[in-house]
């Protein structure tokens, strides 16, 4: 590999976010883990000498805002790789931009599998749905229970995730007894969870985040609905009585939290922001760290980034873990964890890969 | 078939509360209120605060909500339709929504925009197969003593007669005595306070953002146009038409039906159902369907 030419100045990355809006708090834990991970870069000595600087906008999880932000930093900025949090309704048309400007976009929180359609563009720190999902359907099968219903937002990521689950699940033995998939936005949610309640499911399997999943909860303790919850990504559900969801909320996340090197930025987090971090910490962290060490290996211009990734994360352990990829950029081997709400706090049941 | 009756009369109440303050102005000053929904907006948000931050009783901080969204639509009269009452009711109603873009703006900048929640105790209580909570009972009698409550006004006092002379001929009332601008302006206290009260059995039962009378919007606005715009019984009946037609939708299994596994219509179909209702009244009935079936305007 050519050695890449020195820069002048500061190296730009840049970074899309969903600073205000819905499910502010996971895009500020992953903005925070990108700025660890470049004040250690920097401390380090930089890109060769070269400081990272990063250049942070707003999307305000709306696809419009969304794709401003990926103008504004591919067309005005000139960013050479950006990294992105944001559901995957807004990340595939950032994608989408990314291909065609020929630059580089890292994927910290979105899980379509329709993000694999964009090789040498898109690279994912964390897994895509249908791992996640196969892994939720199939814990959710051992766990005992025999029927479930889903309840997922109407998009790419509700139903990617409900697919998958919901085959990994009947393939163990598991009965689907309905699918329900809402339309997000709304302020309430009785007609879906009646649905539930009517087919009295072992189990509901279920995807969310944000004030819909809050309203979701809310109305399914008004209808009395006793069945366990297993939640993917359980972290970024928002909920509305702990008292009830306790001992009631289960469910499968990235997991990498009891690394040793996980615990140890966590301690840091914690001691500069005074408050426990979710697990998007530590998946901002890593995406910055592979960006900087694919730009020392290969060079800082977009193709050069996107040609050394795939040979950075081969050697890389980070805050989640060791990264495997498959020929498209996404993860395939992630640490996981089966979480059970209780008391007001996640705690680990278990952890695989 | 008990739940949609009690899924109906819940949702129908939430929507009429609204719509009869509409209903109201409109049928003196001859102009649909966009700004309404967002006074609706306004009180569940009052409510909120005297509630949460004040810890005032849900029931005392609903009443002083509803005196203060009143007072504020008043406030708005002054400022804004006053000044413009000779315009026409196309150009008041553009205006109306600018006030409601305007408060709507206003609310964001000092609550943001993510959802606020009461937190109050309800019990779920089971009836003939239906499910609902005491909330939603609350819910319902609140809205029919409110209703019972406008009725009472408009047929049994004074100043109902006053407002309904205004409304069947606003210059004949006038040279009859009745002062109009004094009317006009309980006329406005009235359905800023029944927009208060709605909106806060609205947010109650759901949740209150700014954006929020953007989906309260297009139901109440079916449902004055389906009861007979101006018409505060035809709003209410409205309402209840709209609510059913939205849930029995809903609630159909139509998977079923067909042998297959169950499937229902996606509950965000329920405006469809608004719209449909929307355009059939005003192809087939745009007078509304009370107008001419005994249906009076206040």
């Amino acid at each position: 590999m050519a050695a890449a030419p020195v820069a002048a100045e500061p190296i730009s990355v840049g970074v899309i976010a969903n600073l205000t809006g819905t499910d502010v708090r996971t895009s500020v834990n992953m903005t925070r883990g990108i700025e660890m991970a470049v004040a250690d870069i920097n401390e380090a000595g930089g890109i060769d000498g070269n400081p990272i600087t990063l250049i942070t906008e707003d999307s305000e999880y709306r696809l419009q805002e969304a794709m401003n932000a990926a103008n504004k930093l591919y067309g005005v900025d000139n960013v050479e790789v950006a990294i992105m949090f944001g559901g995957s309704s807004l990340m595939i048309p950032v994608a989408n931009l990314a291909q065609d400007k020929g630059r580089v976009l890292i994927n910290t929180s979105s899980s379509s599998s329709k993000l694999g359609d964009y090789p040498g563009t898109l690279f994912s720190v964390l897994p895509l749905d249908d791992i996640i999902g196969k892994k939720l359907g199939e814990w959710v099968a051992e766990r005992g229970h025999k029927s479930a219903a889903f309840v997922v937002p109407n998009n790419t990521f509700g139903t990617g995730l409900m697919n998958a689950a919901a085959d990994a699940f009947v393939a163990s033995g598991g009965e689907v007894l309905a699918q329900v998939a809402y339309t997000e936005g709304n302020p309430n949610y009785r007609a879906d969870m009646q649905t539930v309640a009517n087919v009295e499911p072992d189990a509901i399997i279920a995807a969310g985040y944000g004030d819909d999943s809050r309203t979701i909860f809310k109305n399914a303790q008004q209808l009395d609905i006793a069945a366990p919850w297993y939640g993917a990504y359980p972290t970024i559900f928002a909920i509305d009585d702990e008292e009830w969801m306790s001992e009631r909320f289960f469910g499968v996340d990235n997991g990498g939290a009891s690394l040793k090197s996980t615990m140890e930025l966590a301690e840091r987090y914690r001691a500069e922001y005074g408050e426990e971090p979710l697990s998007h910490v530590f998946y901002g962290y890593d995406a910055m760290q592979i960006v900087a060490k694919a730009m020392e290996l290969g060079g800082t211009s977009s193709s050069e980034i996107a040609a050394s990734l795939p040979e950075v994360v081969k050697s890389y352990e980070g805050a989640t873990g060791k990264i495997t990829w498959d020929d498209r950029g996404q993860r395939i081997d992630p640490p996981v964890e089966f979480v059970e709400f209780k008391d007001g706090a996640f705690h680990i049941l278990g952890t695989g890969e | 078939m008990t739940q949609i009756f009690v899924n109906s009369i819940i949702y129908g109440s939430q929507i009429a509360i609204i719509a009869i303050g509409i209903s109201l102005t409109y049928s003196v000053l001859r102009f649909a209120n966009f700004a309404h929904i967002q006074y609706a907006v306004i009180g569940g948000y009052a409510t909120y605060v005297f509630h949460t931050a004040f810890s005032v009783p849900i029931v005392l901080a609903t009443a002083m909500s509803m005196v203060f969204t009143g007072a504020f639509a008043v406030l708005i009269d002054r400022i804004v339709f006053r000044t413009i009452r000779h315009v026409t009711p196309e150009g008041k109603m553009i205006a109306s929504w600018g006030v409601a873009l305007f408060l709507r703006s206003i609310l964001a900048a000092i609550f943001g925009g993510s959802a606020l929640f009461f937190e109050l105790d309800t019990t779920t209580i089971r009836v003939g197969g239906a499910i609902f909570t005491t909330l939603d009972v609350a819910v319902v009698l609140v809205t029919l003593c409110a209703m019972l409550a406008m009725h009472v006004l408009l047929r049994y006092s004074r100043v109902g007669v006053a407002l309904r002379a205004l409304a069947n001929n606003f210059e004949l009332a006038e040279v009859r005595g009745i002062p109009s601008e004094r009317m006009i302006l309980l006329l406005w206290f009235l359905s800023g306070a029944y927009a208060g009260l709605g909106g806060t059995l609205f947010a109650i039962e759901t949740q209150l953002k700014p954006n929020i009378d953007l989906l309260i919007l297009l139901p109440v606005f079916a449902a004055i146009t389906i009861g007979g715009l101006g018409n505060v019984y035809g709003a209410v009946v409205g309402a209840m038409i709209l609510s059913f037609a939205q849930n029995i939708l809903i609630s159909i299994d139509f998977g079923s039906l067909v042998g297959a596994m169950q499937w229902y219509v996606p509950s965000q179909f329920r405006d469809a159902v608004a719209v449909t209702a929307l355009v059939l009244v005003l192809l087939f009935r745009p007078q509304g369907l009370l107008k001419g079936l005994g249906g009076a305007k206040p």
